[in-house]
């Protein structure tokens, strides 16, 4: 990694109320990422490292991304109250396509500390009152080969021996651009009660056009199985709010509270060109980025199911009906949230801190118990007491590769953690020359209060990447406890 | 003001200097990738043609079955085990649907992921052989070089006709990455372009290549079994046409796909899928409650009737489910045995079929024993490696001519024939094609049979009832393509 910086700030005081930062600069990075995977096959007995094996086999990658910004910035402070500051950004990154030249990030923002102007009432319950917007643009660039067309070397045999021949590499795109979101946020900061009560609201409006995301490439094409492209623009709006409240503050007993909650709803506006839906997802097909609906949103056949013979049982081939099209069946991604944290001191020596958190909106794809009904050996197909609705789900996955019975409800409420502290007397820590000492006993993912009929509703095969989100197979967050001796010195 | 002004001032010229310094700063190195402009001129055709023979080994044999490392399964795999070549051996459900003919299909398209992976490697080596072509075409269109990706593209186009569903469709990408989404084909189109490949090959080796004459007659020889072969799908109708391009191909003649121990890719992926991996085992290995030792009470008897052309192995080691018997095949008895392709024993049994079809008893005998009788002109099909303590792997001697008596015996003149091309085409991804062209209805010019009567059927071994399939779905990924209609039909 290289990196150089270069950038000057002038200070000045226009009048007796108006200051003035003026910042410009130039910034270089480079980042090379140079990796190397040896392994063999056929090790000859008595050695242990590569060069005992028989067919050795070398991979080498090398992957440089370079980026030039340009920037300056202008920040105005009027009596200390109200600050206004403008910034424009020029990036250039060596991943862009070739046809793309760079990007420029403008900013504006503004902060008002209301409640200390003059003509601000100062009722005795509110400390402080500061109201804030901002609208800005910002970036980012695709992966170092993800513009690039190339073939990789591969071996092939002819005439009798190993010749050097190629196989498509990346289909790159050569009109590559950085994904660009412009976001306009508004909201205000409120103490009150003596500073016993903070509360802040926000809104949020981003629009993101071009972006990166992983496309998949239909088969018949001939060459990868997915590329990097721009995705037409996508909305997220939302609100965020946060509510901290020190309940209780006497010599002996402490209390605090912490409360937060948001909502977001995401939108795809646009695939692009001709708007295509853009299908992807665990098997190939279970979810989609599509105009007017959240990205890497749940698709699948609806289908209803009748117990046609009343005898307790669900026959796929002729008990089912499918609907004729696929539907949206739900978010792959939470829509809205809350957490709730409080720590309670007692006798200044112990803390007991606990912490919720919840997500609802979502569903999430029980990829597991499908696969298991895949093998006709989920409880569904075995178990002849099992409910309609799921021998309907098993069947038709069963028979007609139907997933969309398994697209099940992941709202959650969680016991993310619970410790309790105790908070050694200083003298103690005086012993070991230590300025304090505490113990900690910690648990996390202590309880999970959830509708999801899987292991755990936040599991994830492949890590969130790229919108494909399902459970298969991967192991959930494990409960454990910790205990932690703390010392400052 | 002033202050600011002079320090923008010196910003500027410091960013001007930096631009400036620099020999494009933004250009960066990539060593470990080949751009399209290294294999813009006549010295890169020899790596893209490696390349292209690479692409289609792959899709052809494959290297080793998903989930076993490598790149996945060639349609002599998968297309055998639809049919009764191979029955699975080990938990894949994906495999498990195809094996028992009960592939995840509804609105169209199949859900199977090995499915996807699988149409997607022969696409990628049709385009590959496609691609390599058009460079011919372009800088040296009189190189043997040129015939030979049209007939190997050409070949592509028969898999995808023989094995996949009705509605193939074949979409272009050009040199900066936009994509051209093509229409569904029909089969019976894609056999028209496969043999409109065969055709441009045909001609362009003969009007192009005289200065090598044996190479010149290998590649009419390649392209003409291949033309032979379409237009034998195509159906009875086509029968003659088709005798008449096979009659040109002597019997000795072979294309065969070379494998190395080198690198995986290199491997022959047949002898891995089952003596390396033990997914694959040969059918007949398993009994089920109506026949022992037959596949879905039809299948074909590659171990209850023993043949030097099909030799077997019990494999010691067993499969990769540990409860099915794994039977490992010898023709391709190690990881760098070659492939055939193309041979002349398939055009002497393009003739016997056109023979058959036209009552010409004398001439269809005499094209199936034509083989039998010359041991030295199909060495091709001979085990390899030969394992002196295995009787097995012996080369295949003379076998004794077929008379009427055979044809008694085996229930028929097309059952004869048939068993015929199942013994010299083993595991050369034409078994398939021969069970739908069984059974297709007799006005769309196959023989008319029940499927019942043909295919594996009755109950799975693992498990439930044998399904209908008779070819392969499209994937659900090909929803991607704006065009995709999902199976047009599902005909054999």
């Amino acid at each position: 990694m290289a990196r150089a910086n270069a950038s000057a700030t002038a200070s000045f005081r226009l009048s007796a109320e108006v200051t003035s930062n003026t910042t410009a600069g130039v910034q270089f990075y480079k980042n090379v990422s140079d990796q190397v995977l040896a392994s063999g096959r056929v090790q000859i007995p008595g050695t242990g490292g590569l060069s005992g094996v028989v067919f050795p086999a070398v991979n080498h990658v090398t992957l440089p991304a370079v980026t030039l910004g340009e920037f300056a910035e202008e920040r105005v402070a009027i009596h200390d109250r109200l600050f206004l500051t403008a910034a424009l950004r020029h990036d250039d990154n060596s991943s862009f396509g070739h046809r793309f030249g760079g990007a420029n990030y403008p900013k504006l923002s503004g902060s008002w500390v209301i409640s200390e102007e003059p003509f601000f009432p100062h009722p005795s319950w509110l400390g402080a009152l500061r109201l804030r917007a901002a609208w800005g643009k910002s970036g980012r660039a695709p992966g170092p080969l993800d513009a690039h067309v190339f073939s990789t070397p591969t071996a092939v045999a002819l005439n009798g021996t190993d010749v050097g021949g190629i196989t498509v590499g990346s289909v790159g795109n050569d009109s590559l651009k950085p994904e660009r979101t412009r976001e306009i946020e508004t909201g205000f900061d409120a103490d009150f009660l003596s500073g016993r009560l903070h509360f802040e609201a926000t809104y949020y409006d981003k629009n993101s056009r071009d972006a990166l995301v992983l496309v998949p490439i239909a088969p018949d094409v001939g060459v990868n199985a997915t590329r990097i492209d721009n995705l037409g623009e996508v909305t997220n709006k939302g609100v965020e709010f946060l509510l901290t409240a020190q309940v209780l503050d006497r010599p002996d007993v402490s209390w605090s509270l912490t409360a937060s909650a948001w909502g977001n709803r995401n939108r795809v506006i646009s695939t692009g060109p001709g708007n295509t839906p853009i299908i992807f997802g665990l098997g190939g097909s279970s979810q989609r980025h599509q105009a007017n609906y959240p990205a890497g949103g749940y698709w699948g056949t609806s289908y209803t199911f009748k117990d046609a013979n009343r005898d307790g049982l669900i026959n796929p081939l002729t008990e089912i009906t499918f609907d004729t099209v696929d539907t949206f069946q739900g978010s792959s991604v939470p829509t809205r949230g809350a957490t709730l944290s409080t720590e309670v001191t007692l006798l200044k020596h112990f803390q007991l801190y606990g912490l919720l958190d919840g997500r609802w909106g979502n569903k999430l794809d029980n990829a597991t118990e499908s696969f298991r009904c895949g093998f006709a050996i989920c409880q569904a197909m075995r178990v002849k007491s099992s409910s309609l609705a799921d021998q309907a789900a098993a069947g038709a996955t069963f028979f007609f590769g139907d997933e969309t019975g398994y697209y099940q409800d992941a709202g959650f409420v969680k016991l993310r953690e619970l410790s309790l502290t105790y908070l050694g007397p200083p003298q103690w820590a005086s012993h070991i020359g230590a300025s304090s000492l505490s113990f900690t006993v910690t648990g996390r993912n202590l309880a999970t209060w959830t509708k999801y009929r899987g292991v755990d509703p936040e599991l994830n095969d492949i890590g969130q990447f790229n919108f494909s989100v399902a459970d298969f197979l991967t192991q959930p967050p494990v409960r454990y406890f910790t205990g932690r001796v703390n010392v400052t010195f | 003001m002033k202050h600011t002004a002079m320090l923008l001032v010196l910003v500027a010229v410091g960013l001007t200097l930096a631009q400036a310094g620099c020999n494009d700063p933004l250009t960066v190195k990539l060593p470990d990738i080949i751009p399209p402009a290294a294999l813009s001129d006549s010295a890169a055709l020899a790596t893209l043609r490696a390349g292209a023979i690479g692409d289609f080994d792959l899709a052809y044999t494959g290297d080793h079955p998903d989930g076993s490392g490598g790149n996945g399964e060639g349609v002599i795999l998968y297309g055998g085990l639809l049919a009764d070549e191979f029955v699975n051996s080990e938990t894949f459900p994906t495999r498990i649907q195809v094996d028992s003919r009960n592939i995840t299909y509804a609105a169209g398209s199949t859900t199977n992921s090995d499915v996807d992976l699988w149409y997607r490697l022969m696409h990628r080596a049709r385009r590959s052989a496609e691609a390599t072509a058009a460079r011919y075409r372009a800088i040296a269109p009189a190189d043997p070089g040129y015939p030979e990706m049209l007939t190997l593209a050409g070949y592509t186009y028969i898999f995808f006709a023989e094995t996949f569903c009705s509605g193939t469709a074949v979409s272009q990408i050009d040199s900066t990455g936009k994509i051209t989404y093509g229409q569904p084909r029909t089969t019976t189109e894609l056999l028209d372009t496969a043999i409109a490949r065969f055709d441009s090959a045909i001609h362009i080796a003969t009007v192009r290549d005289s200065a090598d004459p044996v190479s010149q007659a290998a590649l009419i020889n390649f392209a003409s079994v291949g033309k032979a072969r379409a237009l034998l799908f195509q159906g009875s109708g086509q029968y003659a046409a088709a005798a008449a391009v096979a009659a040109t191909v002597p019997t000795d003649f072979v294309y065969q796909l070379q494998h190395t121990t080198t690198t995986d890719r290199e491997n022959n992926g047949v002898f891995n899928a089952g003596a390396t991996d033990g997914r694959y085992s040969i059918s007949d290995s398993t009994p089920d409650d109506t026949f022992p030792g037959r596949e879905g009470i039809n299948g074909f008897p590659f171990l209850s009737v023993p043949d030097p052309r099909t030799p077997l192995l019990l494999d010691p080691v067993g499969s990769f489910d540990g409860a099915t018997p794994l039977w490992d095949n010898l023709r391709y008895g190690g990881r760098a045995s070659p492939i055939t392709v193309a041979t002349g024993v398939e055009a002497r049994l393009i003739e016997a079929e056109a023979a058959l079809a036209a009552g010409q008893t004398a001439t269809f005998f005499t094209q199936l024993n034509n083989p039998r009788a010359n041991p030295g002109q199909r060495a091709y099909f001979n085990p390899n490696p030969v394992d002196l303590s295995n009787p097995n792997t012996a080369a295949i001697p003379a076998l004794a001519p077929l008379t009427g008596a055979d044809t008694v015996s085996a229930g028929g003149a097309v059952n004869l024939l048939f068993a015929e091309r199942a013994r010299w085409l083993w595991l050369t991804a034409h078994r398939l094609g021969d069970l739908r062209r069984l059974v297709r209805p007799i006005a769309n010019g196959g023989y008319g049979r029940a499927d019942a009567a043909v295919w594996p059927t009755g109950t799975y071994f693992k498990g439930g009832p044998y399904g209908t399939d008779e070819n392969i779905p499209l994937p659900v990924t090909e929803q991607n393509n704006p065009n995709f209609r999902g199976c047009l039909d599902r005909n054999p």
